[in-house]
């Protein structure tokens, strides 16, 4: 079974690239020629129906359905992965910018209530230079 | 141009000078819509000649104001990023706008003590580069026997492998050196903040040492935190950040 070989390390890769999946130049070109792919594939299975039986017989799987059915598994893994990797960069940096926010924000009223109020008292907490 | 303003009291923005006694010290608060108990509780601070950090963590009740009118400086943010987020805030106001040499934390809905807080300045000046709170070191603190046996569970399963060893590995009440502040980089936004907080206190070079704080379960405090099941969530927490993160590098 050809299919056992196939999909065991298929679902270690997709897990494994899916989770370091990095807005990269590599990893954009990589997802652009499996889109590509994704593309010609689905042409030729809609075109050709029988190829897909032909495949699945030939990997050792019964139905050219059943090996969509696997594909689309492995799809789905790796949307998974990818997908909460990307979340949680986008929130680190919604709160590094919140952040740089709330205290540029907090740093300009210093400024400027230090300016009004002749200069801040001289003590441990006048501003050290942001 | 202030009194221009009229009745409405204007903000105190700068950080309340400290008096000379504590003027080494800065005390970060973070807020979250705790307004019917926040005035009073940096009030008290600032009333003791305290430097006064708050970080409003994007409070939707008047919490803002209350934290001007007690006369803290108020770093506030945009949106709500959680309790790992506000520290992480805190530290970097701390470390920005002023000079102190310990940066401590402070629970703004009221069940920290102030003298449990001044007693670990006066411990800091001994020379240690972190002081925590413990809740264990005495039996001051009155908690139920689950709560109590959830929290040191937790704290067992953080102490395996690490270099210091802690009675209380998830008390809000810490006191930290200017140094070792400067080194926290706390990537949870969450709640899941405080092992990774115990863990970048807790590097081998950094000398450690626990000091007995009293916590007061208030009414209010209680009907927030739903205390008995937040140990669950930190006691989850714990063993994930163990999974994920292994042994200490």
């Amino acid at each position: 079974m050809i299919i056992k070989w196939l999909l065991v390390p298929a679902v270690i890769l997709a897990v494994y690239t899916s989770l370091r999946a990095r807005a990269s130049l590599r990893g954009q070109a990589r997802r652009k020629i499996v889109a590509f792919l994704t593309i010609v594939a689905g042409v030729i299975a809609v075109i050709f129906p029988d190829s897909l039986q032909v495949v699945a017989e030939w990997v050792g799987v019964t139905r050219g359905a059943d090996l969509l059915l696997y594909a689309l598994a492995l799809v789905i893994i790796y949307l998974v992965g990818s997908t909460s990797v990307r979340f949680r960069e986008q929130e680190a940096r919604l709160v590094k910018l919140a952040r740089e926010v709330a205290l540029s924000e907090a740093e300009v009223r210093f400024r400027t209530r230090s300016l009004t109020s002749g200069g801040a008292p001289s003590s441990s907490s006048a501003p050290s230079a942001g | 141009m202030d009194s221009a303003d009229g009745p409405v009291p204007h903000p105190v923005d700068l950080p309340n000078p400290p008096s000379d006694s504590w003027s080494d010290t800065v005390v970060i608060v973070r807020v979250y819509n705790e307004a019917p108990v926040v005035g009073g509780v940096i009030s008290e601070l600032v009333h003791a000649g305290l430097s006064v950090i708050a970080v409003d963590d994007a409070s939707t009740d008047t919490s803002a104001e209350e934290i001007d009118k007690a006369g803290a400086f108020r770093v506030s943010h945009p949106v709500n990023l959680g309790a790992g987020g506000a520290l992480q805030t805190g530290f970097e106001a701390a470390l920005r706008f002023t000079d102190a040499r310990y940066i401590g934390c402070f629970d703004a809905d009221g069940q920290h003590q102030l003298a449990d807080l001044l007693g670990m300045i006066r411990l800091m000046r001994q020379g240690y580069d972190v002081v925590m709170g413990s809740r264990f070191l005495d039996s001051k603190t009155e908690m139920s026997l689950l709560r109590r046996s959830i929290l040191q569970t937790a704290t067992k399963i953080m102490n395996r492998g690490e270099g210091t060893k802690l009675t209380d590995a998830h008390n809000g009440l810490r006191l930290v050196a200017r140094h070792v502040v400067a080194r926290i980089r706390l990537t949870h936004a969450g709640m899941a903040y405080a092992s990774e907080l115990e863990h970048q206190l807790t590097r081998p070079e950094y000398k450690v040492i626990e000091h007995p704080v009293h916590i007061l379960y208030t009414d209010y405090s209680r009907a927030k935190g739903q205390p008995l099941l937040n140990s669950v969530n930190i006691l989850a927490d714990t063993i994930t950040h163990r999974l994920t993160h292994g042994k200490r590098q």
